[in-house]
């Protein structure tokens, strides 16, 4: 008579374990990925959050007062995100855009900053305008 | 035998648990980064869109560049609505003028003049547009905030050679205050057209419309400037639209009072849209409260 053996594993529980195993691995391993992810999605918020402040700023100026040139943005919060740096620069309008030499100013905010080494930019532009919006 | 199965059970709920878990991680991530993604995209569309409405406001005459690219969005329409109220053609009457709601601080101003020829509004008779001695006030939403109207008519006096007013108070049925005039107030309300669209407003007033009463005579059919209104006793903000009346064209209409200019922004899958209403020359609300003189006012 053969004797049925309860000891040791059956093939089922080995295979399960080895399932197992591989589950456990692809989320160790998704999971800095996942969290880099989160970080640069907080990052691009704030990044786009000054970035529009900027512009408001600039819209709270008198068109008079918008000088031509490129300034560096000085803003608290882009301490909070790594190698985090930008310009405002501000131009006449190309005639491109303003074939009748209107009286309008391009502000171009340019921002970079660093997301798992590598560079990423964002750059929002506008027009402002004499006796336009806020003006 | 029977503690077999009991283990496979167990390793199956610690599967399916921590997958549950990775899974939901992942997709927390995925949607953060999708949704500061059309952040960007939307600030971005908005910036070409206040762009189109800077760049409708400085080139006021006309529209020569309605679409552009190039700063680093679409702005793919700006339209411009043209002088509002337009011109009917005789036959028909002109369509109301409505205003954006006017709160309780704020004053509106319907010019009746000739605008482009006023020059130096206060320095002589101005040039005549609205000649039509009656003209259709209407204002007004709200059956519980209910609002009272104040009316100021500036106009060129001809006998005494001067400017001067004339004002009008209107309330609601029973008014609050022994100096002003019931209105025609309504819970049905009139309908008003404003090119496509027909709003309804709780009260009505037809200023001169009753030659033979002395607080609402016939409207001056020249020399007749400007009409300032300001709501009172109102806590929300409050629609007011004015209507000409008559139905002969031109000589029927208002003059041009505003104009509305609608420019919309698209980066990626995002578009905003920013509508300007854009008034005409309009003399600031504390004005109400000075007097001006162009000699000296003896007291």
């Amino acid at each position: 008579m053969i004797r049925k053996s309860t000891l040791g594993f059956s093939l089922i529980e080995s295979l399960m374990i080895v399932a197992m195993v591989g589950i456990i691995v692809i989320l160790m391993a998704n999971l800095p990925n996942a969290m880099n992810l989160v970080n640069k999605s907080k990052d691009l918020s704030l990044i786009k959050e000054i970035a529009t402040k900027q512009i408001e700023d600039k819209r709270a100026i008198s068109y008079a007062n918008l000088a031509n040139g490129s300034v560096a943005i000085s803003d608290q919060r882009l301490n909070t995100v790594a190698d985090a740096s930008g310009t405002v620069l501000i131009e006449d309008c190309s005639v491109d855009v303003c074939p009748n030499e209107e009286h309008i100013k391009q502000v171009t905010v340019t921002l970079n900053w660093k997301e798992n080494n590598k560079v990423q930019t964002i750059t929002l532009k506008t027009l402002i305008g004499e006796g336009g919006l806020n003006q | 035998m029977s503690e077999r199965g009991q283990t496979i059970i167990i390793l199956i709920l610690i599967m399916t648990v921590s997958l549950a878990i990775g899974l939901s991680i992942v997709q927390k991530s995925l949607i953060d980064v999708s949704t500061s993604t059309k952040l960007e995209q939307t600030s971005r569309a908005f910036s070409a869109a206040e762009a189109g409405i800077e760049k409708a406001l400085n080139n006021d005459t006309d529209l020569q560049n309605p679409t552009f690219t190039g700063i680093g969005a679409q702005i793919t329409n700006i339209t411009d609505s043209g002088s509002l109220p337009p011109i009917p053609p005789p036959g028909d009457k002109q369509y109301a003028l409505e205003f954006p709601p006017v709160s309780k601080e704020e004053v509106t101003q319907v010019w009746l003049a000739d605008l482009d020829l006023v020059g130096t509004p206060f320095s002589g008779v101005p040039s005549n547009y609205y000649i039509q001695p009656t003209l259709d006030v209407y204002w007004g939403n709200s059956t519980t905030d209910k609002a009272a109207l104040e009316l100021t008519l500036i106009y060129w006096d001809n006998t005494n050679s001067k400017y001067a007013t004339k004002k009008w108070y209107l309330d609601q049925p029973v008014p609050r205050d022994s100096s002003f005039k019931q209105a025609t107030c309504g819970a049905s309300g009139y309908p008003v057209t404003t090119g496509s669209v027909t709003n309804t407003y709780t009260c009505k007033v037809t200023l001169g419309s009753s030659p033979s009463d002395p607080y609402n005579q016939a409207l001056p059919t020249t020399g007749a400037m400007l009409i300032r209104a300001r709501l009172l006793y109102n806590n929300g903000s409050q629609p007011l639209a004015v209507q000409a009346t008559g139905t002969c064209g031109k000589d029927c209409s208002l003059p041009p009072q505003a104009r509305i200019i609608t420019s919309t922004g698209v980066s990626g899958d995002t578009q905003r849209k920013i509508q300007v209403f854009q008034r005409f020359k309009e003399v600031p609300p504390y004005f109400d409260y000075a007097i001006f003189s162009i000699g000296e006012i003896s007291k």
